[in-house]
């Protein structure tokens, strides 16, 4: 008869084999990472241009510059361009990050080579069709206009340029009748600006070996580039506004509201990332924190709420959201408010906090498994400006971590008056 | 080629294995046969409510996530009209817990008021999230009710009504897990860092001595024999007009289905595809169309729609839809029947790279007796041929077998 009334023993993951996530210099000078696994037949390209929302002269130039991408160029159509594409069997994506425009596609190896140079041509000789562009905004707008019959965008979207009002990168929506300002003029001297010839680092994963990558990158370099430069965003943002009811949106036909919380936290040095990290798993990261527990697993009074630490550049922004009947919506915010006060006031339980590491090593550990998870730690070294000993010092820096000082880190962090705080729907 | 080995337990529970050293982690899958259309059309949204009560406790365990997250591993589940699957992913060196925590809510677990009316009152909000605060929330409460009049398949998986939810009972609870959460009507998939013989030495101890409370589920389900298309108009919260077009069609069963989903994907499976070209390109008509076909084990459903610009009528859409198809029909398009073969190999290339997914979808082709198709879906898919394909969805996508379905904005 098996013992069940006593749980099986557990074990940390204390140390690993972590892999160096080492970027490469070709002898041209571009910047690449490469992790090669054989055998498995696919293969995943990406590359990063250092050109976002804080470029533009305009609402949504970067989104719609990097959007529209292969929408037509060197007298071919975004209809042939794509057709061929897809009949490689390729699936090839762009879009435009807060911090960087990604071009990436997926395909099986032996057509590697002709998809990125089919690509990556139509990338740098894009010529924006007019009627492409009018198309994409009428798309574009119709898709947002969907967004927004929900009160969770609009929570999302008043706390964000509340925060963020004067950080046009992070804050700025744009008025979506921008779309249709928007004309080929400003996306081909945007192209030109930023992204043709643009500098770049490419990430090759899975099934791509030295020789294929070095032909990729000899294409890459058959375009004249200059050397990798990261445009510094400018982030600095202090918090201290004090806020103290939340800001109220009406939204006709919802039959719930959304809450949101947000929070600017500034430049963070790598054993505060941990620290933050750990703090926002116990409070709402994951289904056993202490917002899930008590909102919804034991007053039931939501599907989901949970907080989140979302990486800026070296800042990162910090959010509770959750969705809940508006008649709950007082004694979610006692609750709420309940909660980080008890953060703030008692020092964490040990156990609880050796579950949160546990997790968060778990989850750590796991985030380097598989031919691809290696160029996703490569590109966060990058986009977060990780030192070069970030990934190997990192299950140190979480098992340091005491109730200590996440009762310091909670009692300067968890003050709700920092947070602005927005219910959308029926309110 | 996944290499996977499978065995049975006494009790009825079959297990399939596949061992991945290059992975730090196991999945646990679990995939019981009971799904939304084992319901009683007075309880709906039950399977999913009870999906719910799975991560309540079970009589050894009082917190199922904090033990997960204890091991460092994670957890989660989703239901559909056909099934109910539960997975977890842990650090390899404590796949035991997985194991533990699997086996205890299988074995016994542990319902109570209180834990079903906290529960209630999180699906009740998840159903006002999902269909009341969204574009689009309730269409598969409106296309069920228009293509089924006996069968199960008429209301989705969150359910008809929350009444529904609401008026759950912990004896209609303790029923429905006697009834079906039995280790013979289950799958269980495990795949990753763990041997074959580790694997049947933990299934054998935490599974093997699970009791049977009931027959494995048969899976019959009342059909409707006749059945005539239909018209319906609808409000929405979506800002635009849309218009959908239903057709029933065959399940995953029938061979035709795999020919119907490559069709699909031909002619508006992407941005290329005819239907957006037309629609959305050429004519102006829609900021969005596709289509798409759904091939499940007791329903097919194809799917065209498009969501229509300012000025444009609903009349004109449903008609150029219907042209659309025809024409698909007349001259069959090789080049993007070819594309469309192509991306599906690479999409089956890449599919089961990630564990959780080879793990899922192990389990499902287990659950259907047919565990080879992880390894042969990419060359049924290789031997399809254009003109049989065309004909296939000639005989079954017609004006006169098509529902249609108009979606108005909602008024503010």
């Amino acid at each position: 008869m098996t013992i069940r009334d006593k749980a099986p023993q557990i074990r940390s993951i204390a140390a690993f084999d972590v892999p160096s996530i080492v970027f490469q210099t070709s002898a041209a000078g571009t910047k690449y990472f490469h992790q090669e696994t054989k055998g498995i037949g696919a293969a995943s390209v990406f590359w990063l241009i250092p050109v976002s929302k804080q470029d533009q002269s305009k609402a949504f130039q970067a989104l719609a510059a990097t959007e529209l991408l292969l929408s037509g160029g060197d007298g071919l159509s975004e209809k042939e361009i794509l057709q061929h594409i897809e009949h490689l069997g390729a699936s090839v994506g762009n879009d435009s990050e807060q911090l960087f425009a990604r071009i990436h596609f997926r395909c099986a190896k032996h057509v590697v080579k002709d998809v990125f140079s089919w690509v990556l041509h139509h990338v740098e000789c894009a010529s924006y069709p007019q009627e492409e562009i009018d198309r994409y905004a009428l798309i574009k707008r119709a898709s947002i206009e969907r967004k927004m019959q929900t009160p969770g965008y609009w929570s999302e979207r008043i706390a964000k340029e509340h925060l963020y009002k004067d950080i046009p990168w992070v804050g700025t929506y744009g008025d979506i009748d921008d779309l249709s300002r928007l004309n080929r003029e400003d996306l081909s001297s945007f192209h030109s600006k930023y992204i043709k010839n643009s500098s770049g680092v490419l990430f090759f994963s899975g099934d791509i070996d030295v020789n294929q990558t070095n032909e990729l990158l000899s294409i890459w370099e058959s375009y004249k580039r200059p050397q990798f430069q990261w445009g510094l965003p400018v982030e600095n943002i202090t918090n201290l506004d004090s806020y103290e009811n939340p800001i109220l949106h009406t939204l006709p036909n919802s039959s719930q509201v959304s809450m949101r919380w947000m929070k600017h936290i500034g430049s963070l040095n790598q054993t505060d990332i941990h620290k933050f990290t750990l703090l926002n798993m116990v409070l709402g990261g994951y289904f056993g924190s202490r917002l899930m527990q008590e909102l919804r697993e034991k007053q039931g009074l939501t599907y989901g709420i949970g907080t989140y630490f979302k990486p800026l550049w070296e800042g990162r922004t910090w959010s509770l959201s959750g969705e809940m009947n508006s008649a709950n919506t007082e004694k979610a915010l006692g609750s709420i408010k309940f909660i980080f006060q008890g953060l703030q006031e008692n020092k964490i339980p040990q156990e609880e906090l050796d579950r949160a590491k546990r997790y968060y090593a778990g989850l750590f550990r796991s985030g380097f498994d598989g031919p691809f998870a290696q160029a996703t730690k490569a590109l966060q070294t990058l986009v977060r400006n990780y030192d070069t000993h970030y990934f190997a010092d990192t299950l140190d820096h979480i098992w340091s971590i005491d109730p200590d000082s996440i009762l310091d880190l909670a009692q300067n962090e968890l003050n709700t008056n920092t947070f602005v705080k927005v219910v959308a729907g029926e309110v | 080629m996944i290499e996977f080995n499978r065995f049975e337990l006494s009790n009825g529970l079959r297990i399939i294995h596949q061992y991945d050293p290059s992975v730090s982690t196991v999945v646990l899958n679990t995939l019981y046969n009971v799904g939304a259309r084992d319901e009683s059309p007075d309880r709906t949204g039950f399977a999913h409510l009870f999906e719910h009560l799975m991560f309540a406790g079970s009589k050894n365990v009082a917190s199922f996530d904090k033990e997960i997250e204890q091991a460092g591993g994670q957890n989660n589940a989703f239901t559909n009209n056909e099934f109910t699957n539960y997975y977890i992913s842990v650090p390899a060196e404590n796949i035991e817990t997985a194991f533990w925590l699997e086996s205890d809510r299988m074995l016994a677990l542990n319902i109570n008021e209180n834990s079903l009316n906290i529960q209630k009152g999180v699906v009740i909000e998840e159903f006002k999230q999902r269909c009341f605060n969204a574009p689009f929330g309730l269409l598969w409460h409106h296309v069920r009710d228009m293509l089924y009049k006996e069968s199960p398949y008429r209301w989705p998986t969150i359910g008809l009504t929350f009444d529904h939810i609401s008026d759950a009972k912990l004896s209609d609870v303790q029923d429905f897990y006697q009834r079906f959460y039995s280790p013979n009507n289950a799958v269980v998939s495990i795949v990753g860092n763990l041997s074959l013989k580790d694997c049947q030495t933990l299934a054998q101890k935490w599974f093997g001595d699970i009791p049977v409370t009931a027959e494995a589920n048969k899976n019959v389900y009342p059909k409707d024999e006749i059945w005539s298309p239909t018209r319906r108009v609808e409000e929405d919260l979506s800002p635009n007009p849309v218009v959908f077009l239903v057709w029933k069609g065959p399940d995953i069963h029938q061979e035709d289905s795999l020919a119907l989903e490559l069709y699909s994907d031909v002619l508006g499976g992407s941005e290329v595809s005819e239907l957006y070209e037309a629609l959305v390109k050429n004519e102006g008509l829609c900021n969005a169309a596709e289509c798409f076909y759904m091939r499940g084990l007791g329903e097919g459903l194809f799917m065209a729609y498009g969501i229509l610009n300012e000025g444009v009528s609903q009349e004109t859409v449903e008609n150029r839809l219907f042209e659309i198809i025809e024409e698909s029909f007349l001259k069959p398009d090789s080049f993007a029947f070819e594309s469309a073969k192509n991306k599906n190999y690479t999409h089956l290339l890449f599919d089961p790279i990630n564990p959780m997914s080879r793990a899922q979808k192990l389990a499902f082709w287990e659950h259907l007796g047919i565990p080879d198709m992880i390894n042969n879906e990419a060359s049924k898919i290789k031997d399809l041929e254009l003109e049989s394909v065309f004909r296939t969805a000639q005989k079954y996508f017609t004006r006169e077998s098509a529902s249609v379905l108009f979606y108005n904005p909602k008024n503010t």
